[in-house]
């Protein structure tokens, strides 16, 4: 089943300054598909369109033309979003609130049942501990990284988002992260990740896609990279 | 509705453990108790000048807070992208919108309410006799800061940047207080299109002296005459504000 | 389909708020008779002060600063105000009038600065109105503020029975102004300085109990400002009892 369709997504930013239109073709006609239970890695460099495509897919940006399915159902659509759990590339949470706070309002927004049963579940997940009763002002980067998997796992989504999970995170964060999407895949849910470390993305995808300069240029599956080092196919395929 | 609430409980935290609100509201606290000190300068109308104060110190904690707030309610959520994980779970734009305004209100009116209660002592211990009329004024200001709030909500979404929007709502609020003068001055004027420019202002710029029943408790206005239109416009005009916020909210991009 | 459907639900929305308001802007446009005026500014020095009452939609808390500062002045030495003696006589023009005193020449001016911002200051009307005709002597400029206060409040009896008092002092009658000030004196709102003119008329003429029990009353109610003043009259008719 394929979980996650684009049709030639396309994004042009417009800016008008001082009279003058500016346009700059963000995403150029993307077809991607994720399938159901697979680690998807969409893989760029900076500036690529990672975060245009995560974006556009969430509907926090509306595309240019172009259309996107989630579980068979044309996006925007409200009811999907619930089915989808989605952590940014730098996790932003209010300081005066602890995590339990933070986490109890997020089960209020997606009507969750029982919460603080959930939260504590997925505090254990998460190995939050105790941590989630601090306020947010006290976390460290590690901490926040985990209360931000934390929130978007509590509805129990199918899919889930991920822009840059392992930006900025210490080796022994990253090997977490790593373990933890492979633990979700393993509960039968699919990830879709964008990256721009290649050394990890190798690790953990089934599938992975390169983007440059908004193209969707290349999918590779993991067997292809068991042969020749999926940075020796990125630098091809972007060089090209 | 749940989720309006639940927003509207995450606003209200937020803004009481914020450490600029506390210190605005301490401060004005202090302001209420100075100002006992600059009523007995005022001779045999300490009482007046007291309660006059009081209610201007008040309705000018709840301005500040509220404009400063207001703008900031959603840019800087947006600046800081917090409000990505909102606004990817399954909740309507506008339930946003609605539960952080209303949030903020929450929080304004509960200072006002706070400060009002203090500000009441102060006046009991002079002597005092409790009257129906200031009740009233505080209900007006609250209303007043109803109205500035959705604009200053409006603003944040509508200009480029924080200061524009900043300067638009207190102009605005000044404009409101002048809004009968300027209807005075626009019977004075010669030049055609300037007077229908001063009268588009007039009526689109809301008329805040409705609202200043401390003003005009003496004046032998009838406001039982007047009350329910004063009502409907204040809640009308802020929710003119709210819609158009939320239009624009809708089909803004993150 | 189901967008489109709240799409028109929106458009419904806004056109009814939209109507409410406009109705009600209506409504109160022709009901809504805002009582203050724009007036000159009748000090200068004051006028950013005014305007900014006025434009922060402060005009009663401008009045109280006025008054306060009015009060301030009035109790300020004469010599500090202009710098030098009031004992040298000089004469000065006030609104095409000649006073022999020269005392305390901007009262009037502040006095008008009060009633301008609020007009509804009942107290700063009488207040002024007796200073300037009892105290200053200056019986005409009395009378030109509650003329003010007349034309802004014509329903406020007590603004008649001043200008009746007024009117008596100017033409010597003192019995029929005792007789109109014992009328205001009754009322619980009297300001304490008509009770101090009452008082100071009885003594002058010559009614001492009287004059003793309004001191009393004066005392007793605790006004700061006239507190050490009563209880030199009080200890001085006291004293002039004994001694009849």
């Amino acid at each position: 089943m394929i979980v996650l369709k684009t049709n030639n997504l396309t994004k042009i930013y417009r800016k008008r300054h001082l009279g003058k239109l500016y346009a700059n073709l963000a995403v150029n006609n993307i077809n991607l598909e994720v399938k159901e239970n697979e680690i998807y890695g969409l893989i760029g460099l900076n500036g690529s369109g990672k975060t245009t495509t995560i974006k556009l897919i969430l509907g926090l940006l509306f595309p240019t033309s172009g259309e996107i399915f989630v579980f068979g159902q044309k996006m925007p659509n409200r009811n999907m979003l619930s089915k989808i759990g989605y952590l940014p590339e730098t996790p932003y949470f209010q300081r005066y609130l602890t995590g339990k706070e933070i986490l109890n309002f997020y089960c209020q927004l997606t009507k969750i049942e029982f919460a603080d049963i959930r939260i504590k579940e997925v505090t254990e997940i998460v190995q939050l501990g105790e941590n989630i009763n601090k306020r947010i002002n006290e976390y460290s980067k590690g901490m926040l990284q985990r209360l931000a998997i934390a929130q978007s796992l509590l509805h129990n989504p199918s899919l889930l988002i991920f822009d840059e999970p392992v930006s900025g995170l210490d080796p022994v964060g990253i090997r977490e992260i790593r373990n933890f999407i492979k633990l979700m895949k393993s509960q039968g849910k699919t990830i879709f990740f964008s990256s721009h470390l290649i050394s990890e993305v190798e690790k953990i995808c089934d599938r992975v896609g390169i983007l440059h300069k908004g193209e969707l240029k290349r999918v590779i599956d993991h067997k292809e990279w068991e042969l020749k080092s999926l940075e020796e196919i990125f630098l091809e395929t972007i060089e090209k | 509705m749940k989720e309006i609430i639940a927003i509207i409980r995450y606003t209200f935290k937020e803004n009481i453990r914020n450490k600029t609100f506390y210190v605005l509201l301490l401060f004005t606290i202090i302001l209420l108790f100075i100002s006992t000190l600059l009523s007995v300068l005022g001779g045999g109308e300490s009482i007046r000048i007291l309660y006059d104060f009081g209610l201007v110190i008040i309705e000018f904690f709840a301005l500040l807070i509220i404009v400063f707030s207001g703008v900031n309610l959603l840019l800087e959520e947006m600046d800081s992208k917090a409000l990505y994980l909102i606004l990817t779970r399954p909740i309507p734009k506008e339930y946003y919108l609605l539960g952080r305004y209303f949030g903020l209100l929450y929080s304004v009116i509960l200072s006002m309410i706070f400060m009002s209660i203090i500000h009441i002592i102060l006046l009991l211990y002079t002597g005092w006799e409790p009257n129906f009329s200031y009740f009233v004024s505080i209900f007006f200001s609250g209303l007043k800061i109803t109205i500035i709030g959705a604009l200053a909500v409006f603003f944040s979404l509508f200009s480029t940047s924080r200061v524009s929007a900043l300067v638009f709502t207190l102009f605005i609020w000044l404009l409101g207080h002048f809004n009968q003068e300027i209807k005075f001055l626009i019977d004075k004027i010669s030049s055609t299109i300037l007077q229908i420019v001063m009268r588009l202002l007039y009526y689109i710029i809301p008329n805040l002296q409705f609202f200043n029943f401390r003003e005009l408790s003496d004046s032998g206005i009838v406001f039982s005459k007047i009350i329910l239109n004063v009502l409907i416009y204040g809640i009308s005009y802020s929710c003119i504000c709210i819609i158009f916020s939320i239009l624009l909210f809708k089909y803004k991009e993150f | 389909m189901q967008n489109f459907r709240l799409k028109n639900l929106d458009m419904i929305i806004l056109l009814t708020v939209s109507i409410m308001l406009v109705n009600s802007l209506v409504i109160l446009n022709k009901n809504f008779n805002y009582p203050f005026k724009l007036k000159k500014i009748v000090m200068s020095k004051y006028a950013i002060l005014d305007l900014s009452s006025i434009i922060f939609g402060i005009r009663k808390f401008g009045a109280d600063i006025a008054w306060i500062q009015l009060l301030q002045y009035y109790g300020t030495e004469e010599d500090e105000l202009t710098g030098h003696s009031i004992n040298k006589g000089h004469t000065h023009h006030h609104c095409g009038l000649e006073y022999g005193s020269g005392k305390y020449y901007d009262f009037l001016k502040l006095s008008k600065r009060i009633i301008n911002l609020d007009p509804y200051f009942y107290n700063a009307y009488l207040y002024s109105s007796a200073c300037l005709a009892w105290n200053l002597n200056r019986a005409d400029e009395g009378l030109k503020i509650l003329d003010e206060a007349i034309n802004n409040k014509p329903d406020y009896w007590q603004f008649y029975l001043y200008k009746q008092a007024i009117i008596y002092k100017k033409l010597d009658k003192y019995r029929e102004m005792v007789y109109t000030l014992e009328k205001v004196v009754k009322n619980t709102n009297c300001p304490t300085i008509i009770k101090v003119i009452l008082a100071n008329t009885y003594k002058k003429m010559g009614e001492f109990e009287r004059s003793l029990s309004l001191w009393l009353e004066i005392y007793k109610s605790g006004d700061i400002e006239y507190n050490e003043y009563a209880k030199r009259e009080i200890n001085y008719l006291r004293n002039v009892k004994k001694k009849l």
